[in-house]
């Protein structure tokens, strides 16, 4: 049987009255003309009830999470004032959010009335920032024959949020190589146990996590703040992530693609490096200059790096290694480098020069962009050790934790 | 919508039973015996619960997409059977609903995605339309607006499934099963019901030909060879092997030499007989759908003898029927065409029941015997399950009909006389129709004499066939039809004015929401025929239980024909059985309905009777209502002011401690009206701390001073300087704003008048 795969109710609907509207004219019979008004009735009401719908209905936002991160779960509570003693039926909402993929609308209210704060449970599958706008309210209830469409303008009241930052997600490392390895505590104790003989590099602000015995207490008492002796031996024990923000360097879209899985990497680095209490840095150029974030192991320098993570996009812009230039001039000497390998040989092998250059050890991860682009899915991570460095490498769907772990 | 869209919802199954049981219930509606139609619907209830039961199985096994669809088919196959029995015991159509409930059956069993549900519903909705041409009940129209809801619920579910299913956010907390299509059912039948009631529907235009149908066999010797089945006759392709009459689409006319119909009014009555009828005299016997409520008009009578009816010879002519169709052809331009479909419900006899001066016929019979006076008889009796249709050209004059008279008559037979006719009959025949030249006026007159002067009653049914006049006209004085019409032609006979007795049906009322005419046994009637020179035979109604014919008809509305319908019944009901339930029932919805509307028109009609007296009345009521407010509120806010005043007072006069307190009291009962009150979480400092903000500042010391006052043991000592400045920040609080709840009053009134024509402007 061929069925058409879309069929417009309206029509059919209106086909449906035609056919009863026409027998019942011909035989005169009342009680068709009873249905057929009845469908009749059905049209024109769903025709006009959405745009009744819609009139003195306001919705705002109400104590809006600021951010929220990939996969874990948000409250949105959305207020609507609907005036008049009818309910109003299928509200959609449409906000801001990253769910443009889906076609559909951002909540559905299936019945509301009077003043009420609705409650949603949204789990972000993009990181990213979103501006918090107008709210745009559509009604199609009750068939979706007609549509009406309103803006509700944010309200100013209680300070609400002008956007909403979705951090991205990280996968918990098992092992993250760099030279220097150690804990500051562990650093400190063998410096204590190699009798002091560690070059003095400079001091710096306390942190929290640093143990009381690196503290300075002379130049701490001379100047009224906590400081903590460094050593040039401790300064080699950074990492520094390099990201490629070039979209031609990336495939795949959405969450799957090697733009979403660089970001999350470097937050999966990020992470584990403050578990080990290594200095981490970022590293990216926007277009317009090179941004460097960090290095630092407080909270504070996390909370910077996490940021510009969740803001990154990619970029129609030269791949990073025809912008080497400008990335020496900040990048320091030494440290261990995350580098996302560009899918151009001369690129990697100039990017991977550049880095013994500087002395840094080079960790870097190539993606399996066939498996970007096929969406075929390999769990495991490939690592090696080679000459330039620690390579691995990612496909689609790869488990992450096992990054580096050869 | 895309039709492959899977049904993920467990409500799909429900609203899909309740789609195929309303429309079972329509479709049952048709039938004609309740418990016909009550086993009907039985049968398929349980048909789709057990769907129901063997769907949710096989689901809940897990069985396989395959073994879902082996059991749809089985009850597929079923269907068929089905179909193919009652093909052959009861036709076409009743076959053809029944293998429709059966593909809704197979269907729900198989139900996965959006297809599956439009089949059901385009199912239920072509019984529902089969339905609708086959009901003759109201009962129908409850039944549509049952399917009306669980389509629309079906559908609107549907449309919010589609909505949410690609819908970002999840709603937290139980979801809410709201029934969204309640609401837009109801504003649809809100809008539909009175349009249905007030709006008239028009006639059918009866394209493509008049019904005509039946299950029976009306030829005059079935086993004749030649003779053509009834059924052959209407399709008119095979059976008629008379080349002229299978070409000619009217009629082959035969002159008979058929036997005069004659015979006594009345005379197949049996005692038996008349005890049935009058169980069953309300039962229905025809279902007609007329343009014009006009008298069925079956058999006429022309001699009167021994106080009973007969007819006398007539010259008939043999009518064979092409294709189930007789045609007159007079080529007579009347306006007044009548087209009536008569559906035979109880057997009747051979006479056919039509509206006077028939043009064209369409019967499922061979042959149908034309008389000179306009009757017209088929070969055998009419039995149930038969449908005829015709259309008729009487001419209409103030309601009553005319019957042109095409040929010369022999007017003499209509004036004979028998010894019945006693003088003083004739005396009051004269009495009534004095000093009046004209016959119409006098036939009018003597109509009106009857029908002002003597009393309608069922109890004489009995006698049916014998009108004794004598005692009728100067005695009992009370009767049915027949003494009525045998009275009225006998005084138009005295009077020189030829006459005779009609019979055949009254049409009643309309069922107000089927159309049809519900012609039950009561409406069996006769009434007269009177010869008017220059006009013809015209119709005159003596007997009072029938209302005159009226001149126009007005429009026709539900609710008008509700009225009549509601009326006739409760009237019928009264006559033949007034102690039983259901004639009190029928009388107490008549008369609540009359009382409705009643009250609605009086309602619509005040404006229009009162006038300007009625604007001028609301104009003061509503300004005289603002008023009495507003000194109320004024009233309320002097009163309000008096007792602060008066708390100031007794605070400068009272002890210490209750002075500081009394004024804390005073304070909050200033303010409170003037928009600043205190909310129930605050401590009198934090009150305090809030009037500071405002234009109503008190000293904060009075807060350090209550809190002495109130929680502390030790005597405080008062600060006679800190109270009197309390004192008097109150009392400028009353100052600056005497009538706070009036004022506040008229900002309202301004704000919502504001309001309406910014948004009016909008």
């Amino acid at each position: 049987m061929i069925v058409p795969s879309r069929i417009s109710i309206g029509w059919l609907l209106c086909a449906a009255v035609a056919v009863t509207a026409l027998i019942a004219l011909n035989r005169g019979v009342d009680l068709l003309w009873g249905i057929a008004l009845l469908l009749a009735m059905s049209i024109i009401v769903a025709f006009v009830l959405p745009k009744l719908q819609l009139r003195s209905l306001h919705v705002e936002r109400y104590r809006f999470p600021t951010s929220g991160t990939v996969g874990q779960p948000l409250t949105l509570s959305y207020r609507v004032r609907a005036g008049g003693w009818l309910g109003r039926y299928g509200i959609e909402l449409y906000d801001t959010l990253p769910a443009a993929e889906m076609g559909g609308p951002t909540a559905y209210l299936a019945k509301v009335s009077g003043d009420q704060t609705l409650q949603f449970a949204w789990i972000p599958e993009v990181r990213g920032c979103w501006p918090l706008s107008e709210l745009i309210v559509e009604s199609r209830y009750p068939l979706g024959l007609s549509k009406a469409r309103n803006s509700c303008m944010p309200s100013s009241e209680g300070g609400a949020s002008s956007e909403l930052i979705i951090y991205p997600d990280y996968v918990p490392l098992r092992s993250l190589p760099v030279i220097g390895d150690a804990t500051p505590h562990a650093e400190h104790r063998s410096t204590r146990l190699r009798g002091g003989h560690d070059e003095f590099f400079s001091v710096r602000p306390h942190h929290p996590e640093d143990p009381p015995r690196a503290i300075h207490w002379r130049v701490s008492a001379r100047t009224g703040e906590l400081v903590v002796k460094e050593y040039e031996h401790q300064l080699n024990r950074q990492i520094w992530i390099i990201l490629e923000l070039s979209e031609d360097e990336h495939v795949g879209s959405g969450a799957a693609s090697t733009f979403e899985y660089m970001i999350r990497i470097a937050h999966s680095v990020i992470v584990k490096a403050r578990e080990d209490e290594i200095p981490v840095g970022l590293l990216y150029d926007d277009g317009a200059k090179v941004q460097r974030a960090g290095p630092g192991i407080d909270h504070g320098t996390y909370l910077q790096l996490r940021e510009a993570l969740a803001r990154v996009n990619p970029r129609s812009q030269p791949a990073l290694t025809s912008q080497l230039d400008r990335l020496w001039d900040v990048l320091p000497s030494g440290g261990t480098w995350l580098l996302f390998t560009p899918r151009d040989p001369s690129g990697r092998a100039a990017l991977l020069r550049g880095a013994r250059q500087r002395s840094a050890y080079p960790l870097y991860v190539e993606f399996d962009h066939d498996s970007f682009v096929r969406g075929q899915c390999q769990p495991h991570v490939r690592t090696q050790s080679t000459a330039e460095g620690l390579v691995s490498i990612v496909a689609d769907g790869a488990d992450l934790s096992t990054l580096f772990r050869i | 919508m895309n039709v492959h869209a899977p049904l993920t919802s467990d409500r799909y199954p429900r609203l899909l039973w309740w789609v195929m049981l309303s429309g079972c219930a329509a479709r049952f509606t048709a039938e004609r015996s309740t418990p016909e139609a009550l086993s009907g619907f039985l049968f398929w209830t349980t048909i789709f619960a057990l769907c129901w039961i063997l769907r949710a199985s096989l689901r809940r096994t897990d069985k396989s997409s395959a073994s879902i669809e082996k059991a749809g088919n089985v009850v597929a196959l079923l269907g068929m059977l089905l179909f193919l029995f009652r093909l052959n015991s009861d036709g076409l159509i009743p076959a053809l609903l029944a293998f429709l409930f059966a593909i809704q059956a197979a269907t729900f069993v198989i139900a996965e995605k959006r297809l599956h549900a439009w089949l059901i519903l385009a199912a239920a909705f072509a019984g529902l339309m089969f339905a609708a041409a086959e009901s003759r009940s109201g009962f129908f129209l409850l039944c549509a607006v049952w399917f009306t809801f669980a389509m629309l619920a079906l559908l609107a579910f549907d449309q919010r499934t589609e909505r949410v299913r690609n819908t970002l956010l999840r709603p937290i907390g139980v979801e809410h099963r709201s029934s969204p299509a309640f609401t837009y059912a109801a504003l649809v039948l809100a809008f539909a019901v009175p349009i249905y009631l007030l709006v008239p529907k028009p006639a059918g235009l009866l394209l493509g030909g008049m019904q005509a149908q039946t299950a029976h066999d009306y030829r005059d010797h079935p086993n004749r060879e030649y003779s053509p089945s009834p059924m052959d006759l209407l399709d008119g392709t095979e059976g008629d092997e008379r080349p002229a009459q299978s070409v000619t689409p009217t009629v082959d006319e035969t002159l008979t030499g058929a036997e005069p119909e004659s015979g006594f009014y009345g005379e197949s009555f049996s005692n038996s007989d008349i005890e049935r009828d009058s169980k069953s005299a309300n039962g229905i016997v025809l279902y007609v759908k007329s343009s014009k409520n006009v008298y069925l008009r079956g058999k006429v009578y022309d001699r009167f003898e021994s106080n009973r009816w007969q007819r006398e010879f007539h010259q008939a002519r043999q009518f064979t029927l092409v294709r189930g169709q007789l045609d007159h052809a007079s080529g007579k331009q009347f306006p007044d065409l009548v087209s009536q479909t008569v559906e035979v419900v109880a057997q009747l006899d051979n006479v056919l029941v039509h509206a006077p001066a028939l043009e064209r016929l369409r019967f499922p019979g061979p042959s149908v015997r034309s008389y000179d006076d306009g009757v017209h008889e088929v070969p055998q009796a009419l039995r149930a399950d038969t449908t005829y249709s015709v259309e008729s050209i009487p001419e209409i004059h103030l309601g009553r009909y005319i019957l042109p008279e095409d040929h010369e008559v022999d007017l003499e037979r209509y004036l004979q006389l028998s010894s019945d006719a006693t003088t003083r009959l004739r005396d009051l025949a004269r009495e009534a129709a004095t000093d009046v030249p004209s016959a119409l006026a006098r036939a009018l007159l003597l109509e009106q004499h009857l029908r002002d002067n003597y009393e309608y009653s069922y109890e004489t049914i009995p006698q049916q066939g014998f009108t004794p006049l004598d005692t009728f006209l100067f005695d009992t004085k009370r009767g049915h039809c027949e003494y009525f019409a045998s009275a009225l032609a006998v005084m138009l006979r005295t009077q020189g004015i030829p006459s005779r007795v009609a019979t055949g049906f009254s049409l009643g009322e309309p069922n107000p929401i089927t159309g049809y005419y519900e012609v039950r046994g009561l409406d069996g009637h006769a009434w007269v025929e009177a010869h008017i020179e220059g006009l013809g035979w015209l119709m005159l109604e003596p007997t009072p239980f029938y209302p005159l014919p009226q001149e126009t008809e007005s429009t026709r509305q539900v609710v008008n024909d509700t009225d009549r319908y509601l009326d006739r019944l409760a009237q019928t009901g009264s006559t033949l059985d007034p102690d039983s339930i259901k004639t009190q029932l029928i009388v107490t919805a008549r008369d609540a309905w009359m009382q409705t509307r009643h009250v609605l028109k009086y309602v619509a009609q005040l404006p229009r009777t009162l006038g300007w007296t009625m604007f001028y009345f609301t104009l003061a009521a509503a300004l005289l209502l603002v008023a009495a407010y507003f000194a109320y509120l004024l009233v309320v806010d002097w009163r309000s002011n008096r007792e602060i005043r008066s708390a100031l007072a007794r605070s400068r006069a009272a002890e210490a401690r209750a002075g500081v307190l009394i004024l804390a009291e005073a304070l909050e009962s200033a303010a409170t009206p003037r928009g600043y009150g205190r909310k129930p979480e605050w401590t009198l400092r934090e009150y305090v701390g809030y009037l500071a903000t405002t234009e109503h500042a008190v000293p904060s010391q009075f807060s350090d001073l209550f809190d002495e006052s109130r929680y502390s043991d030790e005597s405080n000592h008062r600060d006679p300087h800190l109270l009197v400045h309390v004192a008097e920040s109150v009392s400028t609080v009353i100052e600056r704003n005497r009538w706070p709840r009036a004022r506040r009053a008229v900002d309202r009134f301004r704000e919502r008048i504001t309001e309406f024509f910014t948004s009016f402007g909008r």
